[in-house]
């Protein structure tokens, strides 16, 4: 009977790891990311960290995948789920990833800091960031923020770059009050009047709608109050550069492509993002419509989309330099490099 | 009986506890002889050291001085003594018969030759039947029953019992003692049995040997010559009363 | 002699497998009551809902809760199954990896009373550490995965497994030591046939603890770190203000819970068959 009792331990133990392995399999199969996963070797591995969870414009990337625009570059590209802006430059700096999507202030004064990162490349050509606040609270220029709540995650791009903001509308950065939240809660902590202010991409609105009745919800988009800084961008280790550069090239190629290949066809590629994410395309796809306003710019026109303009780009490093006490021991040159962005490039006529 | 060699021969054996306050003296000067297949009994005031006895004899403390010797020869406790304890100390998760063969896989002995052995013990101990029970479905008496024979089942020469049926109802108690006997008969062991019952003592013993209050000496080594095999009527007989009146006596002295 | 015995201690052995019969259906008979209970919280919820016309996005009904769940959606495509696979696959995996570790962890403590004594303190320590806290970090040096879930699951299922288990390794009778010691039993033997067995009750005790804390673990490690799973698609809902997935999801969540906690009330039964006759009237 011992015996018997034994053999019951192991059967269950089996039964269990089987149960296990059954549900595991099962997983595996039933993911889309299966094939990429076990390319053969030929193709190079690339490790891709966003800057956060899914949003409309992490479709672009699905639809490289999807489409193989990424294996015809002979590349194996891993999307990794990100954690704010802060987060993918530690990842990036690191080298738990290869190229990452950042905010551009925050690589800059990481680097000013001895990170080892750079911008090879730009998202947005207008910065997303943005302020949203119930009408009601009395908020009807900018510079009301002072002595409010705001909600920001800590790693947030917005937290890291609101005392150049903040100086630039005139208004001392420690003069609000900010309250640490968790990414997924900001529309909540909006909608439920935990704070005053929460800080949130241009993006984010149609979120933001869903909660709070659109008549009643105020926002100012910081770059129409001379927060001209560049935004999110891509970015990578200053070895990664000396040593793949083929790599960085052949990526942001397929990226680009996707990127004019979504800009013309958003309903398609939310629908592609919606085969590999459990979103409601219906949101994300106003989501992604806010989004190309940021693309709809006359240097987009003509130089191509992702085209780093020198004159701005010194311009964004002052502005960190200036506004957020970062003593620059490095030309601002230092922090980009262009050479990787596709040739010819993807212009887009909007 | 006593006209051979003793089975095990005590001599002097001394227990001094060291504590907080001093030195604690569990054990006087004990010495006593107890001949093969003999019942011996030790009765005593509580705390006189009765169990503090048997376990030094089955290894389980240190001496403090003194012998404990087998025909001249030092004493291998975990081949030669089944013990008995006060209670049944069974394990729940074994079944009665995996109960009894514990002694056997401890000692590293192979099983597959005891099994017929175990139950024959079970069916002198009188549970034949019970073998794929487990402990919490048999009785007080049942369980203390699996213990004897689980005493038994490595064929030790001698039975170390403490106080074995001291938490048994009175009724019980006397069944079991008939029971003892008959298992004592029938498997020819030597048992040395520790009891605050005097009547039981009396009843059960060749020998009963009495112990003062501590620090404990041997008062008296008490015959019993009551004829065997006994049964319940002997207890009503006037010598009976004589062994009971003297065991008393020598106790009062104390 | 036997007979007369016999007669007063009378007693025919059950079958083992019909005293497991017997609990199971005795177990549901008893937790009927609760189905009931849970099933009238869901109609109140229901009727609430539609007679306060509360908004979805603030809280759904439960029947929009169970129609995202059951029924294909043209605006989304959740794929729960894919989901609750990796769901239920980390839970088992740390479930059983905590468990597992715990146990050789409180073994080993409980067999060296050094290494207890360094040991353990430190295990206090870690475990009174937020894992909101530590987990960004483990994120930051592991990345995401099932592996890291089983990690963050570990930390926040351990303790109760280990002290459980060291409480059942070194509750045991010091008459039952006696009992093997004059034996000259090794500590081996010792732990094998008495400790360990011993220590069974106050284990599952700790498993059940854990079956919940690896639930808890492994929806933190989804919310911090996943790209699949219920927390992925609870944080995801959450960022779009999607909160009828977010309900399907806490279902299935409490549902896998109130499984696991099940099975092991019931490895509990067939692996301690002798528990089963305490109950019997």
């Amino acid at each position: 009977m011992r015996k018997n009792t034994q053999k019951t331990i192991c059967t269950m133990i089996l039964l269990f790891l089987g149960f296990a392995l059954l549900f595991g399999g099962g997983a595996k199969e039933a993911s889309p990311k299966a094939p990429t996963k076990e390319a053969p070797k030929a193709l190079e591995k690339v490790d891709f960290q966003l800057n956060w969870k899914i949003t409309g414009d992490h479709a672009p990337y699905y639809v490289a995948l999807e489409k193989g625009w990424y294996k015809e570059e002979g590349l194996d590209v891993n999307v990794i789920l990100g954690q704010g802006s802060g987060y993918t430059v530690q990842v990036i700096d690191t080298k738990k990833a290869d190229i990452g999507i950042s905010d551009a202030p925050v690589p800059i004064t990481n680097r000013a800091k001895g990170a080892k990162v750079k911008i090879i490349g730009i998202i947005f050509d207008k910065h997303p960031n943005c302020m949203y606040f119930w009408k009601s609270s009395g908020i009807t220029k900018p510079q009301d923020i002072v002595g409010k709540t705001v909600a920001v995650p800590a790693t947030d791009g917005h937290k890291v770059m609101w005392p150049a903001f903040a100086k630039q509308i005139g208004v001392d950065p420690s003069s609000v009050k900010f309250v640490n939240i968790e990414p997924a809660a900001k529309v909540s902590a909006l909608a439920s009047k935990n704070a005053d202010v929460v800080f949130e991409l241009y993006t984010g609105k149609p979120f933001m709608e869903k909660a709070i009745p659109p008549d009643q919800l105020g926002y100012f988009v910081w770059s129409d109050y001379g927060f001209n800084a560049y935004a999110h961008s891509y970015i990578t280790h200053d070895d990664t550069i000396k040593t793949r550069p083929e790599m960085l090239r052949k990526f942001l190629k397929a990226t680009y492509r996707a990127w004019d290949y979504t800009l013309k066809n958003p309903a398609e590629a939310i629908d592609i993002l919606g085969k590999y994410h459990p979103i409601n395309k219906e949101d994300y796809l106003a989501n992604l419509k806010v989004v190309m306003d940021f693309f709809k710019t006359d240097r987009y026109k003509n130089n191509g989309i992702g085209y780093i303009d020198p004159a701005r780009m010194r311009e964004t490093v002052e502005l960190v330099a200036r506004y957020m006490n970062v003593q620059m021991n490095f030309p601002p040159e230092d922090v980009y490099d262009a050479s990787f962005l596709p040739s010819p490039p993807f212009k887009y006529n909007w | 009986m006593h006209g051979n060699t003793p089975l095990l021969s005590i001599r002097e054996l001394k227990k001094v506890y060291k504590t907080r306050e001093g030195e604690l003296e569990a054990l006087g000067s004990v010495t006593f002889d107890i001949y093969p297949q003999e019942f011996v009994s030790i009765v005593g005031p509580s705390g006189c050291g009765k169990t503090t006895l048997l376990k030094i004899i089955a290894g389980l403390l240190p001496k403090t001085s003194g012998e404990i010797f087998v025909d001249k020869k030092q004493f291998d406790p975990s081949r030669e003594v089944g013990f008995v304890f006060q209670k049944p100390l069974l394990l729940p998760w074994r079944k009665v018969i995996d109960n009894v063969l514990l002694p056997i896989e401890i000692l590293k002995l192979d099983k597959r030759n005891y099994i017929e052995k175990a139950r024959a013990l079970l069916e002198l101990v009188g549970l034949s039947g019970f073998e794929n029970n487990y402990p919490n479905e048999l009785s007080g008496g049942m369980q203390q029953r699996v213990s004897i024979a689980r005493a038994l089942i490595h064929d030790p020469k001698l039975i170390l019992m403490d106080e074995p049926f001291g938490a048994l109802d009175a009724l019980t108690r006397e069944r079991m003692n008939l029971e003892l006997l008959r298992i004592w008969s029938e498997s020819q062991k030597t048992i040395l049995f520790v009891t605050h019952g005097i009547q039981e003592a009396i009843f059960l013993s060749d020998r009963v040997i009495i112990l003062s209050a501590r620090p404990s000496r041997m008062i008296k080594a008490l015959d019993i010559e009551l004829p065997r095999p006994r049964t319940m009527e002997v207890r009503s007989s006037a010598e009976f009363g004589v062994y009971s009146l003297e065991v008393y006596r020598c106790l009062e002295l104390t | 002699m036997n007979h007369v015995l016999k007669s007063t201690d009378s007693l025919t052995p059950p079958s083992r497998l019909n005293a497991l019969i017997r609990w199971v259906t005795r177990s549901i008979q008893k937790n009927l009551n609760s189905i009931f209970v849970v099933l009238g919280f869901f109609l109140l919820w229901e009727a609430a809902v539609w007679v306060f016309r509360i908004p979805p996005f603030i809280l759904p009904a439960p029947s929009t809760a169970l129609s995202h769940l059951l029924f294909p959606r043209a605006e989304a495509n959740y794929r729960w199954s894919y989901h609750i696979s990796s769901t239920v696959l980390a839970i088992s995996l740390s479930f059983v990896a905590t468990s597992t570790v715990g146990i050789l962890i409180a073994i080993a403590l409980a067999w060296s009373k050094r290494l207890k004594e360094i040991i353990l303190p430190a295990f206090v320590f870690i475990n009174s550490l937020p894992i909101i806290a530590i987990a960004p970090i483990i994120l930051l040096w592991m990345g995401y995965g099932v592996f890291t879930n089983m990690v963050i699951a570990f930390l926040v299922g351990f303790f109760p497994v280990v002290i459980n288990t060291i409480t059942g390794l070194e509750a045991v009778d010091e008459d039952l030591l006696d009992l093997v010691r004059y034996l000259h039993a090794s500590k081996l033997q010792v732990f094998l046939k008495i400790r360990i067995p011993n220590a069974l009750p106050y284990i599952f005790s700790g498993l059940k603890i854990c079956s919940t804390m690896s639930i808890v673990g492994a929806i933190v490690g989804e919310f911090i770190a996943s790209d699949r799973g219920l927390g992925y698609i609870i944080i995801n809902a959450q960022y779009s203000m999607n909160t009828p997935p977010i309900f399907s999801s806490l279902i299935l969540i409490s549902l896998a819970g109130a499984l696991l906690f099940t099975l092991v009330s019931l490895l509990e039964r067939i692996l301690m068959p002798w528990t089963a006759f305490e109950a019997e009237p």
